[in-house]
């Protein structure tokens, strides 16, 4: 028979010692664990934020885009609107409803105002504008 | 027996195994609905997710040389409805069919029958008759845009408490004409977004506006996601077209075209402006026309081009062109005396009249007092070959080539078969038919030193997209004759004819050489020359050395006169004065002291 003497003290003592190893590295896994879940939860949740960010800013520029092309087609019946009131038909009848007594110039009476450019007109300095030579000349046919 | 342990032991493992069940069930659900499922169940959610609408461009506008606008597009709004939606609650039915029929001022029944009806029933193939749902029923079309606006505040404002769902507004343009009916006849008109007449059906292709079905993610109030796959084919703007009228000249014709109606009340009449250097056709004036933008009053009758389409006997307008040929030949000189027999001649067992006797003249004198005997006689020294070419080479029996459809060629039979009359009656305007615009167009060659251009009217075209503009094309001016001095021997004529014994003093305008010619002639009834229906004209061009313009004016059927010098040219005078002052065209001095 194979008879060992073991002395218990020390094997309590290095049970216990493992015991407390193997805890705390337990509790390294685990805290790696909830790190490693706390940072994608994190990210998981900055990404939300961010995507309703974008819904919310996606919202008001499609609200404002919107507005904008609204705009625009008020421009363009505005734009259509005024040319119809600048037609000749139009401006003739308010000349008799108003009963505007216009007649056009003899030949004689009108003068033709001419600008010559003598080069760019464009400053090159805000302050120097003397470098410009512009030149006005009203003649009489 | 079991000890503590061994049970901790088990219920764990039961546990694990639940959990493992549970995973293998999810997997295999998974598995179910991504990869067996998964195209029917791809389709269900995009069909959910995806939005389509048609996006439309804008046709192309027209507008006058310094782009003034002539036809433009209104943004408008059809109003459209989803009948198997909002025939689902009748008496929200009732209040939509109400509300619509208020603003849009329609008939409530006829919406209300519209709106209730959510489905039809159709045969299948099989032959079984089965109900489908109306998912599309027009409103109305066009709805002017302040009205649609506050309609869709009230629909809008009202769906979001649950109100009105199932009414739709899709953006779309109507053609609009602001300048009403100014240039009608050239501009035309369109039907279903296809030109139907003038300019709109000539570049119809270029300027028609296309298309096109966008598809995109939505978002459940059925915005477009900005993070979201949008598939979607371009749609381009048509062409804008710039015309070579001038608008502010185009108003004098019509004004004053507008006058010569209302004093002689002829059947039709037209005023045509070119530019003789260029060819350019500055303002086009046609009665009867029409708005374009009230279609209710419109018939087939003014839509009609008359300037390219009809024709007419230019009478004596053709004298000076054919006596340019002799001239330019050497067969004649101003000078030269002719025997116009005193107002009668026979010649080929046809007598020819005068419309006052008229003894021996000299050339200048004949195109002066326009006799008929005396070209007549001319043409005769000419001989047929030399008249033919003549005509010929001022454009007579061939198209302008003006970019409008349908234009007619005009009558000029072919040398091989003219009669023994034909040469004593094509120099005469008589049994020659041409269309305005050809007449135009040979008076531009005698105003234009010689020189014969193509008629444009259409001056050039922008892409809207690439911003940058086509200059149509044109060919440099034919020259006619062949000696250099005619076309002023001609003009010295011409000058004569709004002169003191011309037959067209009322054209005269007082500061300016006037050079010009009036026709009178018959109106072909039934095959014969009619004897009550007659064509008034005046063509000229000022200054005459230095021409600004070639003028056109010609009435139809005028009542209480028939004279080109009486109806047509005083029209002439007052349209080119104003003109010329607007061109800044300033008078002669020397001119003025006489």
């Amino acid at each position: 028979m194979n008879i060992q003497a073991i002395n218990l003290k020390s094997t309590n003592r290095r049970r216990k010692a493992s015991t407390k190893a193997s805890v705390s590295s337990k509790l390294y896994v685990v805290l790696g664990f909830v790190l490693i879940f706390g940072v994608v939860a994190s990210c998981l949740n900055y990404r939300t934020w961010l995507n309703k960010n974008i819904a919310r800013i996606d919202k008001e520029t499609s609200a404002y885009r919107r507005k904008i092309h609204e705009l625009n087609r008020e421009i363009e019946e505005l734009r259509i609107r005024k040319e119809s009131l600048s037609s000749w038909t139009h401006i003739q009848n308010r000349i008799r409803v108003l009963r505007l007594d216009l007649r056009l110039p003899r030949p004689v009476q009108t003068q033709k105002l001419v600008v010559n450019f003598d080069g760019d007109l464009t400053p090159s300095s805000p302050t120097n504008m003397s470098g410009n030579k512009v030149a006005m000349a009203a003649y009489n046919h | 027996m079991l000890t503590g342990n061994d049970h901790l032991r088990i219920r764990t493992k039961l546990v694990v195994g639940i959990f493992i069940l549970i995973f293998i069930a999810l997997f295999g659900r998974l598995y179910y609905v991504q990869v067996i499922r998964h195209k029917e169940l791809y389709q269900k959610a995009r069909k959910q997710y995806t939005a389509t609408k048609t996006k439309i461009s804008k046709r192309g506008e027209i507008f006058d040389t310094k782009g003034n606008l002539l036809v433009g597009n209104i943004p408008c709004d059809d109003i459209i409805a989803d009948p198997s939606i909002v025939a689902a609650n009748l008496s929200k039915c009732r209040q939509v069919s109400k509300l619509l029929a208020h603003y849009l001022k329609l008939d409530y029944k006829k919406v209300y029958a519209k709106l209730s009806r959510g489905s039809r029933t159709v045969t299948n193939k099989k032959g079984q008759k089965i109900p489908r749902k109306i998912k599309y029923a027009v409103i109305a079309r066009k709805v002017p845009l302040k009205t649609s606006s506050g309609l869709k505040k009230i629909i809008f404002s009202k769906e979001k408490k649950g109100g009105f769902k199932g009414i739709f507004f899709e953006e779309t343009y109507q053609r609009y004409y602001p300048k009403g009916e100014l240039l009608a006849n050239i501009l035309g008109f369109t039907n279903l977004n296809h030109g139907k007449v003038g300019v709109e059906r000539f570049l119809d292709k270029k300027i028609s506006s296309t298309k096109s079905k966008v598809r995109y993610e939505r978002s459940r109030d059925g915005r477009l996601l900005a993070y979201g796959e949008t598939e979607e084919k371009k749609v381009n703007d048509g062409w804008d077209v710039y015309l070579t009228v001038s608008e502010p000249l185009q108003a004098i014709l019509e004004e004053e075209l507008e006058k010569l109606c209302a004093k002689w009340r002829p059947k039709a009449a037209y005023a045509i402006m070119a530019d003789p250097k260029t060819g350019n056709i500055l303002a086009v004036a046609q009665r009867p026309t029409f708005n374009p933008n009230d279609r209710r009053k419109m018939n087939p009758d003014s839509w009609r081009n008359r300037i390219s389409e009809d024709i007419f006997d230019p009478g004596s307008t053709m004298k000076p062109i054919a006596i340019s040929g002799a001239i330019d030949d050497g067969i004649v000189k101003p000078s030269t005396r002719i025997d116009c027999e005193k107002g009668a001649w026979k010649y080929g067992g046809k007598v020819l009249h005068d419309s006052h006797p008229m003894a021996i003249l000299s050339v200048r004198e004949i195109v002066q007092k326009s006799s008929n005997i005396g070209t007549a006689k001319i043409a005769l020294k000419m001989g047929k070959k030399r008249l033919n070419r003549t005509l010929r080479s001022f454009g007579f029996g061939s198209r302008t080539g003006i970019q409008l459809k349908v234009e007619t060629r005009g009558i000029f039979t072919r040398l091989e078969k003219w009669d023994k009359l034909s040469i004593t009656r094509f120099p005469i305007g008589q049994g020659i038919s041409c269309s305005p615009l050809q007449l135009v167009r040979a008076y531009c060659g005698l105003a234009n030193h010689g020189k014969i251009p193509r008629l444009r009217l259409i001056d050039r075209m922008k892409d809207p997209d690439k911003d940058h503009a086509i200059k149509m094309w044109s060919p440099k001016p034919k020259r006619i004759y062949r000696n250099k001095s005619t076309w002023k021997t001609m003009i010295d004529m011409l000058v004569l004819v709004t002169q003191q014994g011309g037959t067209a003093t009322k054209a005269a305008i007082p500061g300016y050489e006037v050079a010009g010619k009036t026709g009178t002639s018959q109106k072909v009834v039934d095959g014969e020359y009619s004897h009550s229906q007659y064509f008034a004209t005046f063509i000229g061009f000022v200054p005459a050395r230095n021409p600004a313009f070639v003028l056109l004016v010609t009435a139809d059927e005028p009542q209480g006169a028939i004279y080109g010098g009486t109806v047509a040219a005083p029209t002439f005078k007052n349209i080119a004065q104003r003109s010329l002052q607007y061109l800044d065209i300033k008078p002669n001095p020397k001119l003025l002291r006489k």
